[in-house]
């Protein structure tokens, strides 16, 4: 079952028996999409629409999709009519501070059950529900005791490695990450990476292809963190046990970090500046996508929040992997400016 | 005169001049063309209270509350129609916002920094039909 918004529950859908699939696009210019979506939207949907209609999605049963932002709810009407689908869902998401949210996103996970359960005509019984959130929730652990090598300075993980390893549970069974995962990290431990390049974190629009991250890397950095929903930040979260599993599901979801879409720019600058203090951050590159509206136009208040905390960020634009040399002149000249 | 005077006089004189042609003969266009005019003069007006917000965002309850909704998208396309609108784009983008994004909010944010709007009492965005709307 593809899903792309990392809002979607996904135990959800693993306790529905159905494997969820991250649906990233691809990062070479676009093709066909714009005989299906006008050009002003962001890379991400237009390439997601590209690999759907050659059929690269063919195998998927449907897609989970979510109200995120404009471009998301057109990629959805695309999908609806020209890519062969079993079940294509939209599912709405709160924003803002609200504890009205809660019940309205429990009620929206309800939804989505019966929506489930009528295609497969299997009722999703409640300790499959459980199992599934033990089960990510054991991925997430997973992933923060792999993430910790990059606390370490200098980081005993590449930020390329790390996210090579996220690509990877986005496309797999939690069960067979868990146990490939679990004794990997003894064995970088043992290894040295030494090197002491300025430390990163990544914030913005999801990146999808793990090229950018090492781009930025082959530019003289570590990139220690991704306040991405393509990466660490996707983890970042703690699903409690309680009687009512969709009602827990739903708290967890709307408090899990913010991403530009929850209207918490207050709350995103914290979370930055905490994550930033915490792994040692020498500086944060903010990388949005064109015509993503939803991050563009938080920049010039973020960067004041950030500024004021002492943090030094570097604001860039792309279009996937197009225009890099460009960024690379800029991301150097960051460098630079970090290390005096 | 402050610069949000300009306004004031614009949607004042445009009211009065209405209203004398409305006196003459009643078309629906003129009729419309007043009403939005009136809804602009409260924006000064000491008894309302101004709320900006966006299309879909109910404005019966703002008026029962003596909040004057001023929706924000038709007061950017007022601007480009008046050819202001060059000057705001260019404060907006100055502050960093991209030139990417939507053009009526755009104007908007730049306007507003500019001091040509009233400051708001409220800001109440509303999720659908667009990004820009709610985030701006």
């Amino acid at each position: 079952m593809g899903w792309v918004c990392s809002y979607t529950p996904l135990e959800l859908i693993y306790a529905a028996k159905f494997l969820p699939y991250r649906i990233v696009g691809h990062s070479n210019p676009v093709k066909n999409a714009h005989s299906y979506i006008h050009p002003n939207y962001c890379q991400f949907v237009k390439s997601s629409i590209d690999v759907a209609i050659d059929g690269g999605y063919n195998f998927l049963e449907g897609v989970v999709f979510i109200n995120s932002c404009d471009a998301m709810r057109r990629l959805y009407d695309v999908w609806k009519r020209f890519v062969p689908s079993k079940f294509v869902y939209l599912l709405d998401l709160p924003m803002g501070d609200s504890s009205l949210g809660y019940k309205y996103l429990r009620d929206e996970f309800y939804k989505l059950k019966i929506a489930l359960e009528t295609h497969t005509g299997r009722i999703i019984q409640e300790e499959a529900l459980e199992r599934a959130i033990m089960l990510f929730t054991k991925s997430r652990s997973l992933y923060w005791k792999l993430n910790s090598l990059r606390l370490e300075n200098p980081p005993l993980i590449s930020g390329k490695e790390m996210m090579d390893h996220t690509n990877e549970f986005f496309k797999s069974d939690p069960k067979m990450w868990n146990d490939n995962k679990k004794d990997l990290i003894e064995e970088k431990r043992e290894k040295d990476l030494e090197n002491h390049k300025p430390r990163i974190l990544l914030s913005g629009s999801p990146i999808h292809n793990v090229e950018f991250i090492d781009f930025i890397e082959n530019c003289g950095l570590n990139v220690i963190y991704e306040d991405l929903c393509t990466g660490s930040k996707f983890f970042d979260l703690n699903v409690p046990k309680s009687k009512d599993p969709l009602m827990s599901l739903s708290k967890a979801y709307i408090n899990r970090p913010p991403c530009a879409r929850m209207m918490k720019i207050e709350e995103r600058a914290a979370y930055i500046s905490k994550i930033s203090q915490k792994f040692e951050i020498d500086g944060i590159i903010h990388h949005s996508l064109k015509f993503c509206d939803t991050y563009l136009y938080d920049v010039p208040h973020l960067r004041d929040l950030l500024n004021e905390e002492g943090l030094k960020v570097l604001f860039i634009e792309s279009d996937g992997l197009e225009s890099m040399n460009q960024l690379k002149t800029r991301i150097e000249a960051f460098t630079e400016m970090i290390k005096n | 005169m402050v610069k949000s005077d300009i306004l004031n006089v614009y949607f004042t004189q445009m009211v009065a001049s209405l209203k004398k042609k409305l006196d003459q003969k009643i078309t629906a266009r003129r009729k419309f063309i007043y009403e939005i005019g009136r809804i602009g003069t409260r924006m000064f007006d000491n008894q309302w209270s101004v709320g900006w917000t966006t299309v879909f965002v109910p404005y019966e309850i703002l008026n029962s509350m003596n909040v004057s909704g001023m929706f924000v998208e038709f007061f950017g396309a007022m601007l480009s129609g008046t050819g202001m609108a060059n000057k705001y784009f260019e404060i907006a983008e100055d502050k960093g916002y991209s030139t990417d994004s939507c053009t009526y909010h755009r104007a908007i944010i730049g306007a507003a920094m500019d001091g040509l709007i009233p400051e708001p009492s409220v800001l109440i965005g509303a999720s659908v039909p667009c990004n820009g709307g709610v985030k701006h």
